[in-house]
């Protein structure tokens, strides 16, 4: 079991140092160096002495080699470099946003866990009746919602038509009702496909047949025995599901104008702030890692038959994501 | 030959649900009418809309639905039907290209790992890992910060977040393939490796490629109306189904039809994508 823990550790720490690497890759390798890039915009008032001492300031006069190795030997002991256009910490601005965007994703989730499962169960359970059929179209149809189109709507409808929400901003958790909602729609159609899909594959299983065979009704069978099954591979999608709110949060963000990594981000990207970028870029890998990891570790504690075993989760056997 | 023969067993145990066979495939009978109507609006639009998108009448600004401009007009009195049917072109073109790019990368990176084994296949999956990992908006964004906005970058942009899945997949079906034993009839019959790669490896990969692929696209048009949304695809003046929700923002209490008609023609042409992947099976990723 310690050697799986260390093993999975050592992978996780691997794909971040690779996503740390690619970012610096695409950011500061590609089109020379992050001054240049910003002399056409914000710093176009700059002597070229000027600029070459901001150059060296910041290191990009040296060998990208050397630029690489000595930011990442910062990175790792939390140094994550200075934001080019402020010139504040990146860990500060970065630190500053997440409260807000962590509030976003977690309601976020808590709302797609919930509403997906619902959906699942409820579709699972009417089989073979009208509603069944306008429930299976739920989850497609949320998959093809773009996030940002859906919070313009939920505007118009209870902040304009019925004022029940505000519209914009972050004051209070009243404000966080309408991001939170939004964000969930595609991550929620998600788990409600997936979720669907494997209940379908558990009530099909002989135990359900016994448990059924012995009298439990549906609800008992579907809440009792069978959910807590076919939860498993929507269960390992986490990390998946958790990366796709962060991607969301970013724009529905914009679109309620709150702060948080999605107004960091935006404004990065525009002032072309590549250590701003890389930060939360990293930062999302980071995420998506431990979430898998704290997933893969949890699994044993879920799932008996692994506990049993002692060996690793099959990952592989967990059928499709979309 | 061999693909009539590889394909029936990929479809017929998989296809759609065992229990949704019955009935006729009304869904996928609309998917395939909007996405031809979608395809008319890309390459002729002025079949379907004869206006100019450009021009407006200012007279007539903010007007509402109504039998002379079905779905109202915009801030600038053009008509919103003319924008969205010529908008599908820069939205679709984009996305397509955005999968196209995809799709060459991820097969190129999919082959190489199946094919090569070893060490290579380690580092190529590994690599792929890291795509997955990055969610796909930020990536985008990490790429747009160096190449600036505009229809190509978005393009560029977004195939990035398409490539793993696709190599994943690429990368499993030459696996599959690779030691069947007619792949190794060819093999000693003396096929060189790329002959053997490109005539008897890849045509058995293109079913559930395309599957993808469609998926993929669905995926792709989201994700370019989001960065259009944001403001990073095509410019302004230019109609861009996100970008034309964007520009309907500033207008949302009083001209509902200017956020809700553009959104509902990326909402229609996900959602049919999505139904015609469903074509090549389920079992995908």
């Amino acid at each position: 079991m310690t050697r799986y823990v260390l093993g999975r550790l050592g992978q996780a720490l691997l794909v971040v140092w690779a996503a740390y690497t690619i970012t610096f890759a695409v950011l500061y390798v590609l089109p020379g160096d992050p001054v240049s890039l910003m002399a056409g915009t914000n710093l176009g008032f700059l002597t070229t002495a000027q600029l070459d001492e901001l150059r060296h300031e910041y290191g990009f006069d040296r060998p990208l080699v050397v630029q690489y190795l000595i930011r990442l030997g910062a990175a790792v002991v939390g140094d994550w470099g200075h934001s080019i256009v402020s010139s504040r910490p990146v860990v500060d601005v970065v630190g500053e946003a997440l409260v807000s965007t962590v509030q976003l994703t977690a309601v976020g989730l808590a709302v797609a866990i919930v509403g997906g499962t619902t959906v699942a169960l409820a579709t699972v359970w009417t089989k073979r009746r009208w509603p069944a059929q306008l429930l299976a179209l739920l989850p497609p149809l949320g998959v093809a919602v773009p996030a940002f189109w859906f919070g313009l709507l939920l505007i118009q409808w209870f902040a304009f038509g019925i004022p029940l929400f505000p519209a914009f901003g972050a004051q209070g958790p009243a404000s966080l009702v309408l991001p939170a909602v939004s964000l969930a729609i595609p991550t929620g159609a998600t788990i409600a496909q997936l979720l669907t899909r494997s209940l379908d594959a558990t009530l099909a299983e002989p135990y359900i047949q016994t448990i059924r065979a012995r009298g439990a009704g549906t609800g008992r069978v579907l809440l009792r025995h069978a959910l807590r099954n076919a939860a498993l591979p929507t269960v390992t999608m986490t990390g998946l599901i958790v990366g796709g709110l962060l991607s969301g949060a970013v724009v529905v963000e914009t679109v309620f104008s709150r702060p948080g990594l999605g107004r960091v981000v935006a404004q990065a990207v525009e002032q072309q702030d590549v250590a701003v970028v890389q930060g939360v870029v990293v930062l999302a890998s980071i995420v998506f890692v431990l979430a898998g990891l704290a997933v893969d570790l949890l699994y044993p504690v879920l799932d008996p038959r692994i506990r049993a075993a002692g060996r690793r989760p099959v990952r592989s056997a967990l059928g499709g994501a979309a | 030959m061999t693909v009539a023969l590889a394909k029936a067993p990929v479809e017929a145990p998989s296809g759609t649900g065992p229990r949704r066979r019955r009935g006729p495939r009304i869904g996928l009978a609309l998917a395939a009418v909007w996405l031809l109507v979608v395809a008319l609006a890309v390459f002729v639009p002025h079949l379907l809309a004869p206006g100019d998108p450009l021009a407006g009448v200012p007279a007539l600004k903010l007007q509402p639905p109504s039998a002379h401009h079905w779905w109202g007009t915009d801030e600038v009195g053009r008509d919103l039907y003319t924008r969205v049917v010529h908008g599908a072109g820069l939205t679709m073109s984009t996305a397509v290209l955005a999968v196209a790019m995809g799709v060459l990368l991820g097969s190129a990176l999919g082959l190489l790992a199946g094919l090569a084994g070893g060490i290579v296949d380690v580092v190529v999956m590994r690599v792929v890992d890291v795509l997955f990992a990055v969610p796909g908006i930020l990536l985008s964004l990490a790429l747009i910060t160096v190449l600036g906005a505009g229809t190509a970058a978005v393009a560029f942009a977004v195939s990035v977040g398409s490539i793993a899945g696709i190599a994943r997949v690429l990368r499993s079906e030459v696996l599959k393939v690779r030691t069947s034993p007619y792949v190794e009839a060819a093999q000693v019959s003396g096929n060189r490796p790329l002959r053997l790669t490109l005539r008897h490896v890849l045509p058995n990969a293109v079913t559930p490629l395309l599957a993808l692929a469609a998926l993929e696209l669905a995926a792709a048009i989201l994700s370019v109306s989001a960065l259009g949304f944001l403001g990073y695809g095509a410019q302004p003046p230019a109609p861009e189904w996100g970008a034309m929700v964007a520009s309907g923002r500033d207008s949302l209490r009083t001209a509902w039809w200017l956020t809700t008609v553009p959104g509902l023609a990326i909402v229609a042409t996900v959602l049919a994508a999505n139904r015609v992947s469903l074509l090549g099976g389920r079992r995908l990723r």
